[in-house]
């Protein structure tokens, strides 16, 4: 056991940031590609190789990919990274295109959905890939902060992926989403802790009241156990339950981090001229994908207690 | 970053099992800790030593004082393995996760020849006396008195919520030696023997179960100059690092997980009716399992300041109390009755927010150290 990043994760996940950064600070840039997916970042990092550090399949090289995930996600990077350089890769699919779009069932919404190459679709315990023209993906209005689609697929189309393709594209995708989740959390409890600390309200800053403090507080211990539990996944990928208890505590922190981020700013929050809402609208979006919450808590569940997995279940 | 175990800590983890099965009954409770019969206290005693004899009762001592330089990362295996099986270290743990280390950190050499030895023999018992009627969450009003009087300190006042008062043979004390100067400043820390004249233990009565907590009155006792441990008026900085320690020790997560592992398992359906519930409750302890190695980690590398054991101490709490919830919702009415690992849970579950610092406090450290967040 050994928490911190060592010299290679520590200068490869430096490079990245200096790399996405390159397209100019977080903020700034996501305003830059707002609604589309960031092609150029997507791009300088396939040139680079980092969508391929997990290649070799270790749990080295699975915590590498989630901890650039991690870091693509922390600096508000518009594009699918934590797809091509986790999920696809763990799956198993064959040179994976660069830009992938992740499909929970035969009609979904995927983040990207009108912009990728392909559609990596986890439908019941078939995973197929489907490139682009393969699928219908109209484009959905929404205020969150991702470009997100309605993607469909008719049964049978595409490549049909292996025995147990299902089950790793569910670990990976549960891992990734949790840490995206972490970082988005991050990034908004940042936000709003610069603001908090500068904001005057009643002859002090509001940052010094008890009662912000603690929701704060709260925020950052729920994106420091979001995290944790991400990256203690990816380095045990095999395993169902760490997967789906990362995946489990994220999510469903998602909300309540929400919640306490915005509380905190107050009306400035609703504002687009604030950064706030660039990391904490990814937060609803994230949270319902891949079944939501319950359906992960319900996973880590059945991994725990095995002998109800074939019962009914109200959960 | 590297999140196995090795084989040396695998093969500590699977020993301590075997002692743990060896010497511990089925159904031993975290609620037998307060070892409120001889019986229980005895077998608190047996394990001890046992622990002692096989070299994993003080390891991460220095072996200048009978340890061998342990690893953070073997204490927490330790903490894991007895917490998870419901602390059959009773009193003791607070010896070898706190007490000793601070008389290592402070102590004159007499002090460490005369009291490390029966600590690490696993044979004496010690209390802690922090809290007072009138000094709570802000510790340092403590007004307990502790007056020069040649080479004595003469004793006053009264301790409270002092767990395992009833049977302890010294008490880890803060006292008041200078009223004069601010608060933090005027305190020392006293290693006080309980059978002195002038000290009275009351149990009070308590819906915890018994002995769960005392009150302690302290009437001219005379304390050798000789106990004090530290500077005096020097012992508010030694016991902020002290209480640290004491927040890392206790793997709660791990038991947490455990109950609600075994007390669903042990509903007639055999799992829950509620799996996303029980999902999250169990997600709840394994977030705060690696928030408490991430304080771990923070501890190897000397860093202090980061909040990191107030942040697991918060999600500890969540976690307890998320196991204590999904089991008496899976119990129902059944979780009511004694012995019922709800109302083991919930039992268990209801003080963690208050004792070694409450949630709020926690918060506060959060706040001030992780954050930066201005002061209040």
């Amino acid at each position: 056991m050994d928490l911190r990043l060592d010299s290679e994760q520590d200068s490869i996940v430096d490079a990245v940031a200096a790399l996405l950064r390159r397209g100019g600070r977080p903020p700034e840039r996501a305003r830059q590609v707002s609604g589309r997916l960031d092609a150029e970042a997507l791009r300088r990092l396939d040139d680079t190789g980092f969508l391929d550090v997990a290649g070799d399949g270790s749990p080295r090289g699975h915590l590498t990919a989630l901890l650039i995930t991690e870091q693509a996600a922390r600096d508000l990077v518009s594009a699918p990274v934590g797809a091509r350089a986790l999920v696809a890769a763990y799956t198993g699919v064959p040179d994976p295109p660069r830009a992938i779009g992740l499909a929970f069932g035969q009609r979904s919404i995927v983040r990207w959905g009108t912009d990728v190459d392909a559609v990596l679709m986890l439908d019941g315990a078939a995973v197929r890939l489907l490139p682009a023209g393969e699928v219908t993906a109209e484009r959905v209005p929404s205020r969150m902060t991702y470009p997100l689609a309605r993607v469909s697929a008719r049964p049978g189309r595409g490549t049909l992926l292996g025995d147990g393709a299902a089950a790793r594209m569910t670990r990976a995708w549960r891992a990734g989403l949790a840490a995206e989740i972490a970082a988005a959390m991050t990034g908004a409890v940042d936000v709003a802790r610069a603001h908090v600390t500068a904001r005057t309200q009643f002859g002090r800053p509001i940052g010094s009241l008890q009662a912000v403090q603690h929701r704060l507080a709260e925020a950052h211990v729920q994106a420091q156990g979001s995290m944790w539990l991400a990256r203690r996944a990816a380095w045990d990928l095999g395993s169902d339950r760490q997967a789906a208890l990362a995946a489990a505590y994220a999510a469903s922190a998602a909300g309540p981090v929400f919640d306490a981020v915005h509380q905190v700013v107050g009306a400035i929050g609703f504002t687009t001229e604030f950064d706030l809402h660039l990391w904490s609208l990814r937060l609803p979006v994230l949270a319902a994908e891949l079944g939501g919450p319950r359906a992960h808590a319900a996973a880590a569940a059945a991994a725990q207690w095995p002998a109800r997995a074939q019962g009914p279940a109200r959960g | 970053m590297d999140f196995d175990w090795s084989q040396d800590q695998d093969e500590l983890r699977a020993h301590l099992r075997s002692i743990v099965e060896d010497v511990v009954p089925p159904g031993w409770s975290a609620r037998d800790r307060d070892v409120a019969t001889p019986d229980r206290l005895e077998l608190t005693m047996r394990l001890c030593q046992r622990l002692a004899a096989e070299d994993l009762w003080i390891p991460h001592w220095p072996a200048a004082y009978g340890g061998r330089d342990a690893s953070p990362w073997e204490q927490i295996i330790i903490g894991e393995e007895l917490w998870g099986a419901g602390e059959p270290r009773g009193p003791q743990y607070m010896n070898t996760n706190w007490i000793a280390p601070a008389i290592v950190a402070a102590g004159t050499e007499e002090q460490k020849q005369r009291l490390l030895p029966p600590i690490a023999a696993g044979e004496v018992l010690w209390c802690q006396g922090f809290s007072e009627p009138e000094a709570g969450s802000d510790l340092a009003s403590m007004r307990m008195t502790a007056v020069r009087d040649g080479d004595v300190y003469v004793l006053n006042g009264q301790k409270v919520w002092t767990s395992y008062a009833h049977v302890a043979q010294y008490c880890f004390l803060l006292a008041r030696t200078n009223p004069e100067v601010p608060k933090r400043r005027g305190i020392s820390i006293l290693l006080v023997p309980m059978d002195l004249p002038g000290i009275e233990v009351r149990e009070i009565p308590s819906v915890l179960g018994a002995h769960a907590i005392h009150e302690v009155f302290f009437d001219d006792v005379h304390v050798p100059a000789g106990c004090r441990l530290g500077e005096e008026n020097e012992g508010w900085p030694l016991i902020r690092k002290v209480l640290a320690n004491e927040r890392i020790g206790a793997a709660r997560f791990e038991r947490a997980s455990r109950v609600l592992a075994s007390g669903i398992a042990a509903t007639d359906a055999g799992g829950p009716q509620d799996r996303a519930a029980a999902g999250q409750a169990l997600a709840a302890c394994e977030a705060a399992r690696m928030l408490a190695y991430a304080a771990v980690q923070d501890r190897i590398d000397g860093r202090d300041d980061t909040g990191s054991a107030s942040t697991s101490r918060v999600a500890s709490v969540a976690a307890e109390r998320a196991a204590a919830q999904v089991l008496a919702a899976e119990h129902g009415q059944e979780s009511e009755a004694a012995g019922n690992p709800a109302d083991d849970q919930f039992t268990v579950s209801m003080p963690v927010s208050i004792t070694a610092g409450t949630l709020e406090v926690q918060l506060d450290l959060v706040a001030r150290l992780a954050l930066r967040l201005p002061r209040g």
